[in-house]
């Protein structure tokens, strides 16, 4: 893994989770917005071994907790789920977009889901309409996830040092 | 020598990550909410951009905007407003103490004035004054012009303070109802509905509630001496699960998605001088 691209791109990712730029392609009342962090993390465990995407997960979940309101949550949720991700990835084809979408789909809301319990049970705050937008976000993110993926898929060279093709974690 | 000997595998790599992520999650919000506001903070002018395309949020409505502009009407609509809970103050007080105030009553103990430097998907806006500037949780915060309640204070930094929106669905707010020319005045709770509005249950179907009643937040001591306009009644239906009570709709008289400053009231002791 090259670490400062990759630095500079999570935090490209974190602005634009934080800030209003991506509210021009929002949907709806919600204001529902792809989730570019999860997409670069899905992307990161697929293509990295276990020790760099268990640390690049981490790193993602700061940067997300860090654009946001709560410090935890996400780092937790992200790692956890970036590092099974990256040991479960072989089972998971991931090379055509319907592929990728619904990974994308599936990760973003285990992930998001238990940040959302997590930072529910630290705050006592729960979102009433919050399992709602996490859905919808999640569709979202899959429909935008294959696009953003095949840019990822063209700098690969400048993140990851040499892609990992099997031979990975404990579970495989 | 040291590489080798602090030697993790990655497994135990994992598990240590994950025992990080735990500590963050334990370590209490006030220790960590720096973290976020410097973050905003550093990157403030990056995260501004696009602010200016949510112009489609949500506006008050009208139906006669062929004789006058909405911006103004709206302007207008809740000066009158707020005049008015003026006025029925100034009743109260006659009514009760036997003689007129020399003066109108105080609006708020003290304001300062703030810049919107972030807010995006959430119902939550940062503003670069904080605690240095006496805001404190739970202040509320004005529009630009100073006439209508748009959001609480939720947390504060020294430099910075994070505003919950009344939108907001887990924020709740006391209001009075009102109508012009009638002795309608009922007290419930306001929550926002994550959307572009808010919710007031628990008001008996006994009280005559119409579309188109003035909402104001109630009065605080020490805080807001009269009530101030939030926004008017949008729709009032009987709530499904208590049939006996209204579910009544709030539309915002503001405009939150446009907002680039805000006035956050301070009590006059914790107003700085400079304001």
């Amino acid at each position: 893994m090259r670490w400062i691209p990759f630095l500079l791109l999570t935090l490209a990712g974190a602005l634009l989770e934080a800030g209003n730029l991506l509210n021009l392609i929002a949907l709806g009342d919600w204001h529902i917005r792809p989730a570019p962090l999860m997409i670069l993390l899905v992307f990161v465990a697929v293509h990295c071994r276990l020790r760099e995407a268990a640390i690049a997960s981490f790193v993602l979940g700061l940067a997300m907790d860090m654009a946001g309101s709560q410090m935890g949550p996400h780092t937790f949720s992200y790692c956890l789920v970036g590092g099974l991700l990256c040991q479960l990835t072989d089972y998971f084809p991931s090379r055509r977009f319907l592929h990728q979408a619904a990974m994308i789909f599936a990760v973003y809301l285990i992930a998001e889901t238990l940040a959302y319990w997590l930072r529910g049970i630290k705050t006592g705050d729960w979102q009433e309409y919050g399992m709602r937008i996490i859905l919808l976000t999640a569709v979202y993110s899959a429909c935008a996830g294959p696009l953003v993926w095949r840019g990822l898929r063209r700098i690969m060279p400048l993140i990851v040092a040499a892609p990992s093709h099997g031979g990975r974690g404990y579970l495989r | 020598m040291a590489g080798r000997r602090f030697h993790l595998s990655d497994g135990a790599r994992f598990g240590l990550l994950l025992c990080v992520g735990v500590i963050l999650l334990i370590l209490p919000r006030d220790r960590t909410q720096y973290v976020n506001f410097a973050f905003a903070k550093t990157f403030g002018p990056l995260l501004r951009i696009g602010r200016s395309f949510e112009a489609y949020r949500a506006a008050m409505p009208h139906p006669d905007e062929q004789y006058v502009l909405r911006e103004e009407h709206n302007k207008l609509w809740k000066n009158y407003n707020n005049l008015h809970a003026q006025l029925l103050k100034l009743q109260s007080d006659f009514e009760k103490l036997a003689k007129v105030r020399s003066g109108l009553p105080r609006f708020f103990g003290g304001l300062v004035m703030a810049e919107v430097v972030g807010g995006g998907l959430t119902q939550e806006l940062l503003i670069n004054k904080g605690q240095t500037d006496g805001v404190r949780v739970g202040y509320y915060v004005l529009s630009p012009d100073q006439n209508s309640v748009v959001g609480v204070v939720r947390d504060a930094a020294d430099q910075m303070a994070r505003v919950r929106l009344l939108t907001d669905a887990n924020q709740s707010i006391a209001v009075r109802i009102r109508r012009e020319g009638a002795p309608l005045d009922v007290g419930a709770l306001m929550v926002g509905n994550g959307k572009r509005g808010g919710v007031i249950a628990m008001v008996e179907r006994e009280k005559d509630i119409r579309v188109g009643d003035a909402v104001y937040a109630a009065a605080w001591t020490g805080i807001l001496e009269t009530p101030m306009i939030i926004g008017q009644v949008s729709d009032v239906q009987p709530d499904e699960e208590s049939p006996l009570l209204w579910k009544i709709g709030v539309q915002p008289a503001e405009n939150t998605g446009m907002l680039k400053t805000a006035a956050v009231i301070v009590p006059q002791s914790l107003a700085p001088s400079r304001q």
